[in-house]
C-alpha cells in the first residue's frame, strides 16, 4: 500500500520536474512557431505605416518559392541552390573541424602523451568562440579584400597592379572563408564537447584494453569511439543544426550572399523575406528549414545511432 | 475537456502573435489620421539611426532647450530595415503612447523620406509654425513635400549636393591646369568626361576610383521611374551608367570595387592614381580621411557634368508630439538661426567620435547648411576657404549644384534605396568578370522578388 | 594510469614512438593555438588604430591611437551600460538554461510517468528547429505582451533550451547511477532537495560546459535585442557595436572603425574573464567527471 503510494507520487514529481520547460516553451516558442505556420497560408502584405493586411492563399507561398528564381535562372530554383550553399558551407567547415576537435581531444586525454600546459591550450582554443560571429566576419573581410594584406603579401606573384586575387569576386573563395571561419569559431566548442565525452568513459575499460595488448588505434577505434558515439550524435546534430541556422557570418562577411549569392544560406534568405515584411513567404521558408533539418537530423541520428546499437545491448 | 481547452488557449495565443500590425491605427473610416498635437510634454523624443543629428544638436542647442525639458534619443541601427521597422511601429502608437514615451521628432534619409512624408504619421510644418522657408534649397523642400496637395512635412538642416572632386596634381598632368573653373569647361558633360577619361589612361592614371563613383549622378538625372505599374525595367539613365560603367571597366579607366571598399580608399594615397571622385561636402569634409592624411590640399571641387544630390537627413514631426511648440522651435532654428547655422558651416574640421555623442561643444564637424543667406555669405567671404581644397571656396561651387538639383517626386518609390544601392552593387559581380550579365540581372531579380513579389520584371 | 602498468616492460621503439608522438602532439597544439589567438590579436592591433589607417592599409604591428579610440568608445557611458545590461541578461540567460534543463533532463532521466517518452521525442524535434524561424511571432507576442524593451523575453525564454537540455540528458545517462538517488530517498530526502543537493554536484562539469556556452550566445546575441530593445538605456553590447558598424558600412560622417574595434574589444574582456574564470571548472570539472565514471 504504502509502496504504491510512492510510485504514484514519483510520476508526479517527473511532470513537476520538466513543468518548467514546458510552459515557458509553450508560450515562447511553441506559440510563435504556430504563427509561423499560420503565416505560411496567408498572403501577408505590409508597407510599414499603411498597416497590414492578411489572405487565405492556401499552398500559393509554397508553389510561389518553388518557382522563384526558374523563370530567369535557367530554371533554377533559388531556395534550392541557397539550401545547396548552406550544406556545402557546412560540410566545409564542420568535417575538418570535428577532425580536429577528435585529434584534440585524444592528445588532451592520453595518459601516454601526458600533454602540459593542457589547461593553457584548452582554454586558448575555446577563445574564438568568445568573439562575435559580425567582428569575426569583419576581421576577415579586412584581412582578405583586394588590395588587403593578404593580397599584399601575394605582391610578388607576378605583376603587383595586375592578376592578383580577389578573394571576394570568387564564389569558392568566399564559401571557404566562411567555413574557415565557422571552423575557427567551433573547434574549441568541440573539442571541449569530446573531451567530456571521452573522460566519461569509464577508464577500467582503457586500462582493460591496454592489459589485453591493443595498440593506441585499435583502443581508440575499438573503445573510444563507440563509446562517444553518443556525444558525436550530440556534437553532429547540434553542429547540423547550427550549419543550417548559418547567418552572420556569410551576411557580412559576402556583403549578403557573394558572388552571384554563392553564399547564401536559407536563413539569409529568410531574413530577406522578414526584413521586407513579406510574412507569409517568409513563413512558407520558414516551414522548409524546419523539413529540412528535421529530416537531416533524422539521418544523422540514424545512421550514428545504428553503430551504436551493439554496444548498448551489451551495456 | 483538458484538450480542447488547451486547444482554445493555443488558438488564442496564436491569434496573439498574429495580429500586430493589422489593428492600431486611429482610423476615422477613410483610412486618415486627424493630426494630433499638444504642448505639455517635459520629454522631447527623438527617433534617429545615427548620431549625427544628436552630435550637432547636442553642441549647439541642448543648452537653449527650456527649463526641465529632457531630450531622449530612440536610435536603431539601421540594419536591414530595422530602423524604419521600428519607426513605424512607434508611429503607429504614437497618438495613443503616454506622454513621456511619445516621439515628437524623427529623422529620415532621402531614400525613404517618401514613405513618411505622405503617411498621416507626419505632420504639416505650417500647421506648427514652421512657415519661412525661403532661405531652403528647393530640392530640399520638394522631398519632403507631400505628392498631392503641395503640404511641406519637414526640414533640413543641410543640403547634400554632391560635386565631382578631383586630384589637382593628376588632373594638372592629365588637362594641363588644376584650376577648377578650366577643369569645369573641360568636365561639364559625360561626353567630355568619357574623352578625358582616355587622356588620363593614356597617362597611366584611372578617371574615378570605384565603378559605382558615378552611378547617383547618373541616376538622379534619370526622367523615368525603375517602376511602371509594379514593373521593373532599367530606366535609360542606368543603361547610360552602364554603358559607360562597361567602357571604363573595359578599357581600366576604373577599377571594379564598391564605393566603401579600401582600394578605393587606397586611391586616395599619394600614390593613388585616380582623378576624379563623386561625392557631397559630407564625403569629402568626413569620408576623405585617407586623404585628408595623406594627400591634403591637393583637391579641389567641380560641378561636375551633371547636379545631382547624396543623403541628407530630414526632420519630420510625428503625428501625437506633446511638444508641438519646442518642435516647431527646433526645426525653425536648424533651418533659420542665423547664429546656428553659421557654426554648422564653419565646424572646427576636428572629428572627434565619442561613443555616438560629443562630449564637447568644441569640436564639431562642418556641415552645408540649407540656408541660402548664411552660404551666400560665405561664398562671398573672401577669407573662407577649405584646407583640404588648397584653400577653394567650396561652397560656391555647392551653392550652385544645390540650386540645380531637381527633385523629381514622381521619379520616387518606395523601393529607392533598392535601386540606388543593391542594383549598381549586384552589377560588379557582371564587372569583375565573374557572372555574365544575365546572370548579375538574374541575381538581381531574387532579390526583387524577396523585397516585393508583386513587382515583376 | 592504465599505462603505467604497461610501461615497465615497454620495448625502446615503443617509447621512441610515445616521444614522436609527442612532439607531434606539441606541434598540432602550438599551431592550433595561434589559430585560435590570431583573430584575437588582430582585433587588439585593430583597436590602436585610427579609423583612417584601417581604411589605408593593414599592419600585424600595434599603432598609437589606442588611447583615442578607448576615449571615443567610453566617453559616453554607453557602452559601460551595455556591458551591465548584457552581463545581467547573458548571466540570468545562463544560469536558468542550466539549472532547468538540468532539471527536465533529471526529470525524465529518473522518474517514471506516462508521457515521459512523449516529452524526450518532443524536445529532440524541437530542438531542431532554428530559433530564427518563430522569430516573427516571438517578437509580436512581446509586444502584445507589453514585455518590449524588457530584459524578460530576452532571459525567460532561456529556461527551455533543448540543446541543454539534450546535452544534460547525454550527461546523466552517462554518469549518474540512479542508486544514489534511491539512496537519497532511503534516507529520507525530498525529491527537490535531492535534485539540488545531490544530482546537481554530480552534474558539475556538465553544467560548467554549458554554463559558459549559453553565456556566450547570450553575450552575443543581436537578432532579437534587435527588434524589441528601445531605449538607449537598455541596450545591449552587441546593438552599440551594430550601430558603429551599420555607420562604417554606409561610410558618411559617423564611421569610426577605431572606435569600432575598440568598442569589441572592451566587449569580449568581460566574457573573456568570465570564461577564464569558469574554464578553470570545466577543466577540473571534466577530469572529476571521470573520475566518478
Amino acid at each position: 500500500m504504502k509502496k504504491e503510494h510512492k510510485l504514484v507520487s514519483y510520476a508526479k514529481w517527473g511532470y513537476i520536474f520538466i513543468a518548467p520547460f514546458f510552459i515557458v516553451y509553450l508560450v515562447f516558442s511553441l506559440i510563435p512557431l504556430i504563427s509561423t505556420f499560420v503565416y505560411s497560408f496567408f498572403e501577408y502584405s505590409d508597407s510599414g505605416l499603411s498597416g497590414a493586411t492578411m489572405e487565405f492563399a492556401g499552398l500559393k507561398n509554397y508553389t510561389d518559392l518553388f518557382t522563384m528564381g526558374s523563370s530567369y535562372n535557367n530554371g533554377q530554383i533559388s531556395i534550392l541552390s541557397y539550401a545547396g550553399n548552406t550544406m556545402i558551407m557546412w560540410i566545409m567547415g564542420a568535417v575538418p573541424q570535428l577532425l580536429f576537435s577528435l585529434i584534440l581531444a585524444v592528445i588532451f586525454t592520453s595518459a601516454r602523451l601526458k600533454i602540459k600546459g593542457q589547461r593553457f591550450f584548452k582554454t586558448v582554443i575555446y577563445m574564438p568562440n568568445l568573439i562575435m560571429a559580425a567582428a569575426f566576419a569583419m576581421l576577415f573581410w579586412a584581412l582578405f579584400q583586394f588590395g588587403g594584406p593578404i593580397d599584399a603579401a601575394f605582391d610578388w606573384v607576378g605583376d603587383a597592379s595586375q592578376g592578383k586575387f580577389d578573394f571576394f569576386k570568387n564564389i569558392w573563395s568566399e564559401r571557404t572563408l566562411v567555413a574557415v571561419i565557422n571552423f575557427i569559431m567551433w573547434f574549441g566548442n568541440t573539442t571541449i564537447l569530446l573531451m567530456a565525452g571521452i573522460m566519461g568513459i569509464d577508464q577500467s575499460l582503457f586500462e582493460a584494453a591496454s592489459i589485453d595488448g591493443a595498440t593506441s588505434w585499435q583502443v581508440f577505434r575499438k573503445v573510444t569511439i563507440p563509446l562517444l558515439m553518443p556525444i558525436m550524435v550530440y556534437v553532429v546534430i547540434t553542429s547540423l543544426i547550427g550549419g543550417l541556422q548559418m547567418f552572420d557570418v556569410p551576411q557580412i562577411l559576402t556583403n549578403r550572399g557573394g558572388t552571384l549569392n554563392g553564399s547564401k544560406t536559407l536563413i539569409m534568405y529568410l531574413n530577406d523575406f522578414v526584413t521586407n515584411k513579406q510574412y507569409g513567404v517568409a513563413g512558407a521558408v520558414s516551414v522548409l528549414v524546419f523539413i529540412i533539418t528535421g529530416i537531416l537530423s533524422m539521418i544523422v541520428f540514424k545512421t550514428m545511432n545504428t553503430g551504436d546499437k551493439p554496444k548498448k545491448k551489451a551495456k | 475537456m483538458k484538450k480542447r481547452i488547451l486547444a482554445g488557449v493555443l488558438s488564442a495565443a496564436t491569434v496573439l502573435t498574429l495580429t500586430t500590425g493589422l489593428t492600431g491605427c486611429k482610423d476615422n473610416g477613410a483610412g486618415h489620421i486627424d493630426p494630433v498635437f499638444t504642448d505639455d510634454g517635459k520629454k522631447l523624443r527623438i527617433a534617429c539611426w545615427n548620431w549625427e543629428f544628436a552630435e550637432y544638436f547636442d553642441a549647439f542647442y541642448a543648452s537653449k532647450l527650456p527649463e526641465g525639458i529632457t531630450v531622449e534619443w530612440a536610435q536603431f541601427p539601421n540594419e536591414g530595415k530595422n530602423y524604419q521597422d521600428n519607426l513605424d511601429r512607434l508611429l503607429k502608437a504614437n497618438i495613443d503612447a503616454p506622454a513621456d514615451e511619445k516621439i515628437d521628432i524623427f529623422l529620415a534619409e532621402a531614400d525613404y523620406i517618401k514613405k513618411y512624408v505622405n503617411s498621416d504619421y507626419s505632420l504639416d510644418v505650417k500647421s506648427l509654425g514652421v512657415t519661412d522657408t525661403t532661405n531652403a534649397y528647393k530640392y530640399v523642400l520638394d522631398a519632403a513635400t507631400t505628392d498631392s496637395g503641395n503640404v511641406l512635412k519637414g526640414v533640413s538642416f543641410q543640403a547634400c549636393p554632391g560635386a565631382v572632386i578631383i586630384r589637382k596634381s593628376i588632373a594638372k598632368d592629365v588637362l594641363g591646369t588644376d584650376d577648377p573653373n578650366e577643369l569645369q569647361s573641360k568636365l561639364d558633360s559625360w561626353d567630355k568626361f568619357n574623352a578625358v577619361a582616355a587622356d588620363a589612361k593614356a597617362k597611366g592614371y584611372m578617371m574615378t576610383p570605384s565603378v559605382l563613383e558615378t552611378y547617383r549622378a547618373f541616376a538622379n538625372n534619370a526622367t523615368t521611374s525603375y517602376l511602371n505599374d509594379n514593373k521593373f525595367a532599367p530606366t535609360e539613365a542606368f543603361n547610360n551608367w552602364f554603358a559607360q560603367s562597361k567602357e571604363f571597366v573595359s578599357k581600366g579607366y576604373t577599377q571594379v570595387c564598391d564605393l566603401w571598399d579600401p582600394p578605393k580608399d587606397n586611391q586616395m594615397l599619394a600614390d593613388g592614381k585616380a582623378m576624379c571622385f563623386f561625392g557631397p561636402s559630407w564625403y569629402y569634409n568626413f569620408s576623405m580621411g585617407t586623404a585628408q592624411k595623406n594627400t591634403n590640399g591637393d583637391w579641389c571641387v567641380i560641378q561636375g557634368p551633371q547636379a545631382y544630390f547624396w543623403g541628407g537627413t530630414w526632420l519630420l514631426a510625428a503625428n501625437g508630439t506633446d511638444n508641438s511648440s519646442l518642435v516647431k522651435q527646433i526645426m525653425n532654428d536648424f533651418m533659420n538661426d542665423t547664429e546656428l547655422m553659421e557654426k554648422l558651416v564653419k565646424g572646427t574640421g576636428i572629428k572627434e567620435w565619442k561613443d555616438g555623442k560629443p562630449t564637447s561643444a568644441d569640436h564639431y564637424n562642418p556641415c552645408f547648411a540649407n540656408n541660402k543667406a548664411i552660404i551666400k555669405k560665405y561664398v562671398e567671404d573672401a577669407s573662407y576657404g577649405n584646407s583640404f581644397l588648397g584653400g577653394q571656396n567650396d561652397l560656391a561651387v555647392m551653392t550652385s549644384v544645390a540650386d540645380n538639383i531637381v527633385w523629381k517626386k514622381e521619379l520616387h518609390t518606395i523601393y529607392d534605396q533598392t535601386f540606388n544601392e543593391t542594383l549598381p552593387k549586384t552589377m560588379l559581380d557582371f564587372f569583375s568578370g565573374n557572372a555574365s550579365e544575365e546572370a548579375a540581372w538574374n541575381k538581381f531579380y531574387n532579390e526583387l522578388a524577396t523585397v516585393d513579389s508583386k513587382i515583376t520584371h | 594510469m592504465g599505462t603505467t602498468h604497461i610501461s615497465t616492460g615497454e620495448t625502446k621503439s615503443s617509447r621512441a614512438k610515445t616521444t614522436a608522438a609527442r612532439v607531434l602532439s606539441y606541434a598540432f597544439l602550438i599551431l592550433v593555438t595561434l589559430i585560435a589567438l590570431f583573430p584575437l590579436y588582430l582585433l587588439l592591433i585593430n583597436s590602436t588604430r585610427s579609423h583612417v589607417e584601417i581604411g589605408e592599409k593593414f599592419s600585424i604591428l600595434p599603432s598609437t591611437s589606442f588611447i583615442t579610440n578607448f576615449k571615443s568608445a567610453t566617453m559616453s557611458g554607453g557602452l559601460l551600460r551595455g556591458i551591465i545590461n548584457s552581463f545581467i541578461i547573458s548571466a540570468s540567460a545562463s544560469i536558468l538554461s542550466c539549472y532547468f534543463s538540468a532539471m527536465t533532463a533529471y526529470g525524465i532521466h529518473v522518474y517514471d510517468f506516462k508521457l515521459k517518452k512523449f516529452a524526450f521525442t518532443f524536445i529532440m524535434v524541437i530542438m531542431m528547429i532554428p530559433t530564427q524561424i518563430s522569430a516573427v511571432g516571438f517578437v509580436n507576442l512581446v509586444f502584445n505582451l507589453n514585455l518590449n524593451d524588457t530584459f524578460v523575453p530576452l532571459i525567460v525564454p532561456s529556461i527551455a533550451a533543448p540543446a541543454v537540455f539534450f546535452y544534460m540528458k547525454q550527461y546523466i545517462e552517462s554518469s549518474m547511477p540512479l542508486e544514489v538517488i534511491e539512496a537519497a530517498r532511503v534516507d529520507g530526502s525530498n525529491e527537490f532537495r535531492t535534485f539540488n543537493t545531490i544530482a546537481l554536484p554530480m552534474l558539475k562539469p556538465a553544467i560548467a560546459v554549458q554554463l559558459i556556452f549559453a553565456f556566450t550566445s547570450a553575450w552575443n546575441n543581436y537578432f532579437i535585442p534587435m527588434l524589441i530593445i528601445e531605449r538607449p538605456e537598455n541596450k545591449t553590447v552587441p546593438m552599440l557595436i551594430a550601430t558603429l558598424r551599420s555607420d562604417v558600412a554606409s561610410g558618411g560622417a559617423a564611421a569610426d572603425r577605431g572606435n569600432l574595434y575598440m568598442s569589441i574589444v572592451i566587449a569580449i574582456i568581460p566574457i573573456v574573464i568570465v570564461y577564464i574564470f569558469i574554464s578553470k571548472h570545466i577543466v577540473q570539472g571534466v577530469a572529476l567527471g571521470a573520475v566518478k565514471g
